[in-house]
């Protein structure tokens, strides 16, 4: 009796633990939660690499704009405006989220023979190297992407990478003339192949400028020369799951107004003009939500705008420079560098308009602006357009011993088109734009060399408005606007030259030092102009 | 010499023999007439012995002139010469202090003077009948080495419990709660992480404190080797009334016990606000969020009469201003014709006077708390249960924030025979959160709902509760700001909530077999499942989050957590001879920890005010699911030597089923001794009654949650539309697999004296340990040029060391005044000694930059964010103007001044004195946290924005103009002079060094004042006992070296549960307790 009792609580016991062998599996490493590396596809990886390169240019243009004084920036020392970790998203969504896609996806493509697909690939790859030597200086290549073989990539020189870049577009031009379909969704050129080709010149001739390697340049014939083929992202009008809109304008049509402000500098030159005249395409850049400005041309209101109150202090050399503080008729945004507390404004400061947002056409009604109004964000994200091709060809011209008075002349006119042409606002009349290039000319004819080149490079900013990567480059260069408005701190410090290092690429890679200041320049900038 | 031993015994046994024996009983009872079940009867010299029933009864035949010796662990032995009598009733007298019995590891229970290492206990007494049913919180100074810190005053908001510091970041340093000996998910599940929001409960919210009988807080790793690398962040042993039951413990005759409370909760931090000043800048009105406007005066510099928006000149009526709600007309915040709905016309003036509405938002709040207990046996003994059942409805200061639980609890023990035990417990509860969402701001809007947030910085002409917060067609928020950027905080209230309500069942069941008295088998059972129904909702129309919040949220989820653990162990007692024992345990053990997460996320409401999925637009999944098992197998031998020589071996090794085969088990040994010197020598006239001197070695592990190893792609079907239809996509995961990942390992020696001194009149426990990690899980940063963003790695070292110290004093031991003092102390520092060679700093917990970092060299509670620009001399640079130049950058090695604060206090200390008169007794605890840093978002807004008489009146007058102390560009001293509202807001707001304070707080925890109704009285009564005690709770604070006017309280955990410390983002106000309580038995 006493055994069987033994006997029957050991195997009740016994089998109470090995039928709990749902509580002694211990092979449970593969995550339920996400698919796995293997399930991979090359179609849903171009869709996503598609999106993230517009974002991408975005997100590194906007600096660009904002140094060159096309968008309001909000430090007052260059230092602090643009820190280490700053740069992280950016850094990140290059590497990590593009390339490395990029380079799993080219994988899966070259297996099932899509050309078309690879040559995207080094298309994009292409354009943000580039960009980020124009950024950073020396990245990783040549090491980088290779997960746990390499955790600390070394940096190539720039023009190792620039060269490396030069050789993906070749890449993919002969990827192109293969033969063989796009992808379902081709959100750049619609599956056409003629057109990626011409992108891929665009950006070659692009990086032969920079380099200052003229006759490259002119070798190269097959390009963007027609608005048709500009290489740009266009965004959609859906607010969330997803968010399809342009970035600009998330930040500019809210259910509590703007969250950005325009640069008085930018605006300035517009309603300045040419020659008396004023800039036609303001209304379409530029959106006011009122027809005044407190203490400008309308009583001040220090509640609004502070700076305009009488009284107010204003450094010298702000006055000096005869443009601070805010602009009449709307036109009202702020100064360089200006980071005082945020007025209640939000309702009334001018926005970024229906170019390139997607926002709202500026017919002089003054209605605040909120969420969906104007194209509610269909705009679009630049990344080469043909007026760019031009302007290009001026400087290429006057660097060569050349006139640049008809790449300018062709500039304005193509991007005058460009904005004429959008969709959900009325057209530029011939009048208007003939006016103001009869204008822009007679001043032109007038002005010396140095004069014509600071006109053409104004007109070069106006068009990089939605992307500020060649604005940046383009300042760095040539040294023009020299009449950008000065920031608020008379000494803001070194303008970066070339940025600080990402936090997540200085902090977290053994073989990379930050940089001490801003002043290191690109390989291609090592004799350029001093700017601030 | 082997014939003579014989011989001896023959004749010993034969003299036994010679002797009449007769069977004896009795009753073996303790001093108040309890019986005591299971003492032991021995006839002395002999191997005869037997233990008590349930009732204390015993039977044992010896013969007259033998001594029969009594003992009962806790207990003084006696013994007692038979004679004549048959029946031999016993009262045992209590031992002294020392020798009380401690529940240990796995349920193993042990007298206290033979551990190798520091055990806390709190018993029911500072458990029951307090004001919040979280006995995270009732624990907060009742045991040294445990912080508690809570993630702020609302009722049923989680709460973060560290013992001895923290030794890793990657990793939860939460300790493990065992109820009746049953590992209990103890998981805080935050809807939202701290920027959205991370309301929440801690799931120890579902015991009932007053269902508990005792609290055992295992500290060091060689105390809770045998829970494996679960114990490793130290154990909360929980023995509940039922559970005790269900031990055989603490048995007695039918009896009821009801214990009642009944508190009121308010706002304890309450800003004392200026009313000297209004909104506005520069002493110039404006509808801004600051408060540096004009004066509530008429006359002088900063008077109203000198602003044209006050004076009459716009409005029409001195002294009143245009309606907020008028002037923002234009903003299109609410149309025109709308004005008359809410009682405005486009005349309606707003009176320029001070208001003080932040009170009038919050509320008086009440708790009730009920709690009743039946425990009994039968007659035999054989059979004992306990029955507990809890009310808990504790509506917090806060609107809409209220607690409802109900736990029901079961502990039963049946003897089958003499050999077989079986007992269990089953235990139920149901718990119900409700509150307004709270996300985290730094004194501007909120990136989500918030309801904390603009509230304690309006504007002192403003009231709250007077202005109308919906548009009355849209029902969208309505409020002063002219752009409408502000959402009404009646509006978060009447709109938005989150909800947890939570189902749980959790018990075990034991079945012991006793091969004899030294030796028997154990198998132990034990499951807890709780399913937590989540709902965060928002109506459509609020001004606060992304365009999509502002669409209508509604997200419903349902967390199930399950465990199930076996363990199954043979347990030994032996005395090898007069002056050795031993004792021994060896087993295995499985865990199996469960969680999933199924839900939906509809966003865009159609139809205002209905919460359900069919009235929105959109919907996302809402799912994660996670399985971990742990296969252990531990051994422990403990020995002891003439009672003052006690070593304890352990050992464990644990398989882990997340990690690759090759590194998926690791063994961890632990070692202690303790050595008792009174029990040695003879101190002679030295007022020592005992000493102990102990130390110990213990080592444990910790194990990654989740799916640390996989790499994974990441599949979106809405990533973007084209041409109205979805593109799906896929990338690759930010995370790059390593399957050589370990576990990590920690180590730590302990060294303890403990003494009882003058008559056991001050006893005193003193305790230092040094514990080191090492292998620490990293989630390494990886520099994305690699393709990916990080890797699971082992790399790096964290040293903690600390001490612990614990005294007791009764100064006064009177028949009818007593008087006991306790008093505990507690430092640690746990310093970052290595992050390998490629990392230099890692921010564990907050934002990339302010939060918490992991830095080489410097403590682990570092804080890193962004700071004044310093000169090489290290003067702060002043800009041209004349406020702070920042630096932004955030990388320690780049800029030490990054480093803005480090968390961790020098040391907490806390009094607790009990003094008795009579059937009075008064209770006070105090607390003293001193030192260390807390970034303050409500202090530095409070500052900046002007709203507390820190920054008008004597203390500071804002009509004069300011310099900063500091350089210009060119190294000469600031010669700029700025205004108040430069001087505080454009400063302040800029660097977050600027916005950290030390956090010292002393602190009235606990004061109470108890009468026990006289036994007399009670006589004719059916109830046993009664008692009635009035209690306070957080009645009194001062963190003194914080600005003196917010009144702000430091305890809050403004990252939420979790590793990080010392921020705080408005996502926390303290709660002051007071209430009556009753407690009876029948």
């Amino acid at each position: 009796m006493k055994n069987f009792t033994k006997l029957s609580i050991l195997s009740l016991i016994g089998v109470l633990v090995f039928t709990s062998c749902e509580t002694t599996e211990l092979d449970l490493t593969a995550n339920p939660n996400a698919l796995g590396p293997d399930q991979a596809s090359a179609d849903l990886f171009i869709n996503a690499i598609q999106e993230d390169f517009a974002y991408f240019v975005d997100e590194l243009g906007s600096p660009g704009l904002r140094l060159t004084r096309q968008l309001h920036d909000f430090f007052r020392d260059y230092d602090n405006a643009y820190t280490p970790i700053a740069w992280d998203g950016v850094w990140s969504n290059a590497y990590q989220g593009i390339m490395e896609d990029i380079r799993l996806m080219t994988i899966l493509a070259e297996e099932a023979t899509l050309s078309y697909y690879v040559g995207m690939g080094e298309v994009f790859q292409a354009y943000i190297y580039i960009s980020l030597v124009d950024y950073f200086g020396d990245v990783p290549y040549t090491e980088a992407l290779q997960g746990s073989e390499n955790l600390n990539p070394s940096s190539d020189g720039g023009q190792a990478v620039y060269q490396a870049a030069l050789g993906l577009l070749d890449s993919a031009i002969a990827n192109f003339n293969a033969g063989g379909s796009g992808p379902q969704y081709d959100m750049y050129y619609g599956g056409d192949a003629q057109k990626w080709i011409r992108a891929a010149n665009s950006i070659k001739k692009k990086a032969y400028l920079n380099m200052g390697d003229y006759s490259s340049y002119n070798s190269i014939s097959n390009y963007i020369t027609s608005s048709a083929d500009d290489f740009q992202f266009q965004w959609g009008t859906n607010v969330s799951n997803p968010d399809t809109r342009s970035p600009i304008y998330r930040s500019n049509y809210t259910d509590n107004g703007a969250s950005d402000f325009q640069s008085n500098w930018l605006m300035n030159r517009l309603m300045v003009g040419r020659g008396g005249v004023r800039d036609p395409r303001i209304n379409y850049l530029i959106y006011r939500q009122q027809g005044d400005t407190p203490g400008i041309d309308a009583p001040s209101d220090e509640v609004l705008l502070q700076c305009a109150v009488p009284g107010f202090f204003i450094e010298p050399h702000r006055i000096a420079y005869g443009l601070y503080c805010g602009l009449p008729e709307g036109y009202w945004g702020r100064d360089h560098g200006d980071d005082s507390g945020i007025n209640p404004d939000q309702s009334r400061r001018a926005l970024s308009g229906i170019y390139p947002s997607g926002g709202s056409y500026d017919s002089g009604e003054f209605v605040p602006q909120y969420l969906n109004d104007g194209s509610g964000g269909a705009g679009i994200t630049p990344i080469i357009l043909s007026s760019w091709m031009n302007f290009f060809d001026a400087e290429v011209a006057v660097n060569t011993g050349g006139d640049p008075t008809a790449g300018t002349l062709a500039g304005i006119e193509s991007f005058m088109n460009k904005v004429d042409d959008i969709t959900g606002a009325p057209d530029i009349s011939q009048a208007d734009i003939d006016e103001y290039i009869a204008a822009f000319a007679s001043e032109w004819t007038a002005a010396s060399l140095d004069g014509k080149l600071e006109m053409w490079a104004e007109e070069f900013m106006i068009t990089q408005v939605g992307n500020g990567i060649d604005a940046y480059n383009l300042y760095r260069r040539t040294g023009y606007p020299k009449n950008l408005q000065p920031t608020i701190e008379l000494n803001p410090g070194q303008f970066p030259l070339s940025m600080f290092y990402p936090s997540n690429h200085a902090g977290r890679n053994s073989n990379v030092n930050q940089k001490t200041d801003l002043a290191q320049r690109v390989f291609w900038n090592t004799n350029g102009p001093s700017v601030d | 010499m082997k014939s003579f031993f014989r011989l001896t015994l023959v004749f010993l046994v034969s003299m036994q023999l010679a002797y009449s024996q007769k069977t004896l009983t009795g009753v073996v009872s303790d001093s108040d007439g309890i019986p005591l079940p299971g003492a032991t009867v021995l006839v002395q010299g002999t191997m005869t012995g037997v233990t008590t029933d349930f009732d204390g009864n015993f039977s044992i035949n010896a013969s007259e002139g033998q001594q029969l010796e009594f003992s009962f662990v806790g207990y003084q032995t006696a013994s007692i010469t038979v004679g004549s009598s048959d029946v031999i009733n016993i009262s045992l007298s209590l031992g002294t202090q020392l020798e009380e019995v401690i529940v240990t590891s796995l349920g193993i229970t042990r007298e206290k003077r033979a551990l190798g290492y520091a055990v806390s206990e709190v018993d029911n007494s500072q458990i029951e009948s307090r004001s919040t049913g979280d006995v995270a919180r009732i624990l907060s100074g009742k045991a040294s080495g445990v912080q508690v810190t809570n993630q702020g005053g609302l009722s049923g908001s989680g709460t973060n419990v560290i013992i001895r510091g923290l030794s890793t970041f990657s990793s939860s340093n939460q300790p493990l709660f065992v109820v009746d000996g049953v590992p209990f998910a103890s998981d805080t599940n935050a809807m939202g992480g701290f920027t959205s929001g991370n309301n929440g409960s801690s799931r120890f919210l579902d015991l009932d404190p007053n269902n508990i009988e005792s609290v055992n807080v295992l500290k060091g790793l060689a105390a809770a080797t045998l829970y494996g690398s679960q114990g490793r962040n130290g154990v909360i042993l929980i023995t509940t009334k039922s559970g005790t039951t269900a031990a055989g413990l603490n048995a007695q005759k039918n009896e009821v016990t009801v214990n009642t409370s009944y508190f009121s909760s308010e706002l304890a931090m309450k800003p004392d606000y200026q009313n000297q000043y209004g909104g506005g800048f520069d002493q110039s009105f404006g509808w801004f969020f600051s408060n540096w406007g004009p004066s509530f005066d008429k006359e002088g510099p900063a008077g109203w009469g000198r602003q044209i928006a006050l004076n009459g000149e716009l409005s029409g009526q001195p002294g009143y201003v245009i309606h907020p709600y008028v002037n923002s007309i234009s903003d299109n915040a609410l149309p025109k014709d709308l004005l008359p709905l809410i009682g405005l016309s486009m005349d309606s003036l707003y009176e320029w006077a001070p208001r003080d509405s932040v009170e009038e938002l919050f509320r008086t709040g009440s708790i009730l708390n009920t709690n009743v207990n039946f425990r009994g046996q039968s007659d035999d003994g054989k059979i004992s249960y306990n029955v507990n059942y809890g009310n808990l409805d504790d509506e917090g200061f806060t609107p809409n924030n209220n607690l409802r639980r109900n736990t029901l609890s079961f502990g039963g023990r049946m003897s089958l025979s003499n050999r077989l035990t079986v007992n269990g417990t089953l235990n139920y509860s149901n718990t119900r959160f409700k509150s307004p969402p709270i996300a985290s701001a730094y004194g501007g809007t909120a990136g989500a709902n918030s309801l904390y947030d603009v509230v304690f910085f309006t504007p002192r002409q403003l009231s709250i509760t007077e202005l109308p917060y919906e548009n009355p067609i849209t029902k969208s928020s309505i409020y002063y700001y002219p752009s409408n950027a502000i959402q009404h905080p009646l509006w978060t209230l009447n709109n938005s909530e989150d909800r947890q309500n939570t189902q749980r069942t959790y018990g075990g069941t034991s079945i012991q077999y006793d091969f004899n008295d030294n030796l028997n088998i154990q198998y132990r059972y034990g499951y807890d499942v709780y399913s937590e129904d989540n709902v965060s909702q928002s109506n459509k129309g609020g001004q606060t989050g992304t365009t999509e919040d502002r669409t209508g949220v509604y997200e419903k989820w349902n967390n199930t957590n399950t465990i199930f653990n076996h363990q199954i162990s043979i347990n030994g007692d032996y005395e090898l001879d007069d002056l050795w024992g031993a004792t021994f345990n060896i087993g295995a053990t499985s865990n199996s920890v469960e969680y999933d997460r199924n839900g939906v996320r509809s966003t865009g409401q159609n139809v205002f005010g209905i919460f359900r999925h069919y009235n929105f637009n959109s919907q996302e999944e809402i799912e994660y699911y996670s399985k971990r098992n742990i296969l252990g197998l531990f051994g422990q031998a403990s020995f002891d030597y003439d009672d003052y020589l006690f070593i304890t071996l352990a050992t464990r090794t644990d398989w882990v089923s997340n990690l690759y085969e090759d590194f998926r088990s690791i063994t961890y040994p632990s070692a202690s001794i303790a050595i008792v010197p009174t029990s040695l020598f003879d101190f002679g006239e030295l007022p020592i009654d005992f000493l102990k001197v102990r130390a110990s070695y213990g080592t444990s592990a910790t194990f990654p949650t989740g799916y640390p190893i996989a790499s994974t792609l990441n599949l979106d079907v809405q990533d973007f539309r084209v041409g109205g239809t979805n593109v799906i996509t896929n990338s690759s995961g930010s995370q790059l697999g390593n399957t050589g990942l370990k576990p990590e390992l920690l180590a730590e020696l302990e060294f303890g004296i403990e003494a009882n001194l003058f008559d056991n009149r001050l006893s005193a426990e003193v305790s230092y340990y040094d514990r080191n990690t090492t292998d620490l899980i990293i989630s390494r940063p990886l520099d994305p040029a690699t393709g990916y963003s990080s890797t699971n790695t082992n790399i790096g070292e964290i040293s903690t060391k600390g001490w612990e110290i614990d005294l007791s004093a009764d100064w006064l031991r009177g028949e009818k005044l007593n008087w006991n003092t306790t008093f505990n102390y507690m430092s640690s520092q746990s310093i970052v000694e290595d992050l390998g060679d490629d990392t230099d700093q890692i921010i564990y917990a907050g934002f990339s930059n302010l939060g918490n970092a992991a830095i080489a060299g410097l403590p682990l509670t570092s804080m890193i964010g962004t700071s004044v620009a310093r000169d090489s001399q290290g003067a702060p640079i002043v800009e041209g103007n004349g406020t702070y130049a920042t630096n932004n950058d955030t990388d320690y090695k780049n800029n030490p001044y990054a480093l803005i604060g480090d968390s961790n206090p020098d040391f907490i200390a806390n009094i607790s004195n009990t003094i008795s008169y009579g059937n009075f007794s008064l209770n006070f605890l105090f607390n003293a946290t001193i030192g260390g840093d807390m970034y303050s978002a409500f202090n530095s807004t409070m500052l900046s924005r002007g709203l507390t008489t820190d920054t008008a009146g004597p203390n500071f007058n804002r009509e004069l103009t300011f310099l900063l102390p500091g350089v210009l560009s060119d190294s000469s001293p600031n010669n700029k002079m700025v205004g108040a509202s430069t001087f505080t807001f454009s400063t302040i707001f800029y660097a977050s060094e600027l916005e950290t304070w030390d956090a010292s707080v002393l602190r009235l925890s606990e004061l109470s004042l108890t009468y026990d109704i006289p036994k007399e009285w009670l006589e004719r009564t059916p109830f046993g006992m009664a008692s009635i005690s009035a209690q306070g709770f957080n009645l009194w604070y001062d963190a003194y070296n914080m600005p003196e006017a917010s009144n702000f309280d430091p305890n809050i955990a403004g990252l939420g549960v979790g590793n990080g410390s010392g921020f705080e983002y408005f996502n926390g106000v303290s709660a002051r307790r007071y209430g009556v309580s009753l407690k009876f038995t029948f």
